[in-house]
């Protein structure tokens, strides 16, 4: 069902890129949002990047051929991942302990008004915490997931299953 | 806590953007991708450079006049650097606006005729330290030229008037013209006192200096100075081919310095305007030099050779008394009387040929030839 959705948004987009890109943007603008957002250190800043991924992916497009839903996934998350370096080579930010560390303090941060989840997601390491923002904010399979991190479906659950243990274990405390 | 719990409350802080956030940056992104903001510098290549050769001159330029350039400002044309100098007064005119623009190609065509008097001055030198004693005879302001000066000198003409390509300013372009006359007129090549000189130049261009009259032309252009003041210029423009059907605009500009009636410049302008080719009394000459290029589109039909100044002989009267022949010649605007030694047929008309630049043929078929 899904899958034919994209199909025909990614290849109205590659044909038309002015009116069906628009209709792409919508689709996938809110799992590109919560990603973003999670890893940059305010509300604003998340915005800009989310803008920067879908003028680059605007680009990006025409060489863009329709394979799977996950390989546009991975096409759209490699963007994001570029953007995001941008980011952080614009802000000085490399390393994700220092953001997290800054982003942790700063008030500024729209999705900190109830820091408990953000909290424990940082005593996560990085590829639970991506799998985990993936799948309940972004909204991915595991195989989709999968095919964005470079990893097999299977451990992909695995991981997700003992980052939800994890998870619970520090909210309950 | 259960699952679903952890799952609500992972949920519940899912940083999302609202509607209207993201209608505005669906906006932005449109509006960046619908007109990118191009590089400054791609702006300033595409509009202003064709060439890279020309976006490398662009930025020495820009630079400071430096190395090459400043070097190449000292070029004379002939010089290996000259190319260069040449395409660098291109970028700062493409650059200058239209006030600074006139100004510029003025200031260019005045320095090459400061190049042309420089190169006439080198190639003087070293002929008058070779033949000192018999250039110190002379007492005429004219100055003699290395054999070997003549293709640089060439050159020099053809740069000056190159320089007065597009140039408007009609003022400063007689000024150059006579000018560049005056010069052309002092130079006389060393072993070769009535002789007509033929140059051609590496862009087709024939210069060709007589006595009383210098010319210079090559497919679109023509120019040519007469002893007595006058300087005419044709331009023609052409297509690719060089056909004449090509010719799209004809532009021929008259000047007349001399003291010569009105009609002179009409009569020189119909002349041209009406012909085919433009052919000159001694166009076997440019055969012998170069069948390529005259093949092209100066010379279709050689029986033409001698309708050139047909019409425009009035009188050629030849009265020869025992050794001795009076000649009255009325061409154009221009009569020429002269006493001379000559007295056949052939020398006679060879002479004034030479004198008025018209062809043997349409002269014997004026000559009114009168004998005491």
């Amino acid at each position: 069902m899904e899958s034919i959705e994209i199909k025909a948004l990614v290849n109205h987009a590659v044909a038309d890129t002015s009116q069906g890109f628009a209709a792409l943007y919508e689709h996938t603008v809110d799992r590109v949002f919560s990603f973003v957002a999670f890893r940059t250190n305010s509300h604003e800043d998340a915005r800009e990047v989310t803008q920067d991924v879908f003028i680059e992916l605007y680009k990006s497009l025409p060489r863009f051929t329709y394979q799977s839903d996950a390989a546009f996934y991975s096409f759209l998350f490699t963007i994001v991942r570029r953007q995001l370096a941008a980011y952080y080579a614009k802000t000085k930010k490399h390393e994700t302990a220092e953001l997290q560390e800054e982003w942790h303090g700063s008030a500024e941060s729209a999705v900190e008004q109830n820091c408990s989840v953000t909290q424990a997601l940082e005593t996560l390491d990085d590829v639970s915490r991506e799998i985990v923002v993936l799948h309940h904010w972004s909204r991915f399979t595991f195989a989709e997931i999968g095919t964005i991190i470079n990893m097999k479906e299977s451990a992909v659950r695995v991981r997700h299953h003992r980052a939800r243990a994890a998870l619970a274990s520090i909210l309950n405390a | 806590m259960s699952n679903d719990d952890l799952d609500n409350r992972i949920e519940k802080e899912r940083p999302t953007l609202s509607a209207e956030e993201k209608a505005a940056v669906l906006r932005v992104i449109e509006a960046k991708v619908a007109a990118p903001t191009p590089s400054p510098y791609a702006a300033f290549i595409h509009s202003r450079t064709k060439t890279m050769t020309g976006v490398l001159v662009a930025l020495v330029v820009i630079v400071g006049t430096t190395g090459t350039v400043a070097a190449s400002n000292d070029a004379k044309p002939g010089d290996l650097l000259f190319p260069i100098e040449r395409a660098a007064e291109r970028v700062q005119l493409a650059f200058a606006g239209e006030a600074r623009e006139a100004e510029l190609r003025a200031q260019f065509s005045a320095e090459r005729l400061a190049e042309l008097r420089e190169i006439i001055s080198e190639e003087t030198e070293s002929t008058e330290a070779e033949v000192a004693a018999s250039s110190s005879a002379s007492t005429s302001a004219s100055v003699t030229v290395r054999e070997s000066g003549e293709e640089r000198i060439a050159k020099a003409v053809t740069a000056v008037l190159d320089s007065l390509e597009d140039f408007d300013d009609r003022d400063i372009r007689v000024q150059i013209l006579t000018e560049l006359q005056a010069d052309i007129d002092k130079v006389k090549i060393a072993g070769r006192s009535e002789t007509t000189t033929n140059v051609q130049t590496e862009d087709n261009t024939r210069v060709e200096i007589k006595d009383d009259r210098i010319e210079v032309r090559d497919d679109g252009f023509r120019l040519r100075i007469d002893d007595d003041g006058d300087v005419r210029v044709q331009v023609r423009e052409q297509d690719a081919q060089g056909s004449k059907a090509g010719v799209q605009a004809e532009e021929s500009v008259s000047t007349n310095f001399g003291d010569h009636d009105d009609d002179y410049e009409d009569k020189w302008e119909e002349e041209y305007e009406d012909e085919d080719e433009w052919e000159f009394e001694d166009e076997e000459e440019w055969e012998d030099d170069d069948d390529d290029h005259r093949g092209r589109d100066h010379d279709e039909d050689d029986s033409d050779d001698d309708t050139e100044w047909n019409g425009s002989i009035k009188k050629f009267e030849v009265r020869v008394e025992g050794l001795k022949a009076e000649v009255r010649v009325e061409y154009g605007s221009k009569k020429l009387e002269y006493n001379t030694v000559y007295t056949t047929k052939a020398a006679l008309i060879a002479e004034v040929a030479l004198r008025t630049g018209l062809t043997s043929a349409e002269l014997e078929s004026e000559l009114d030839l009168e004998i005491d």
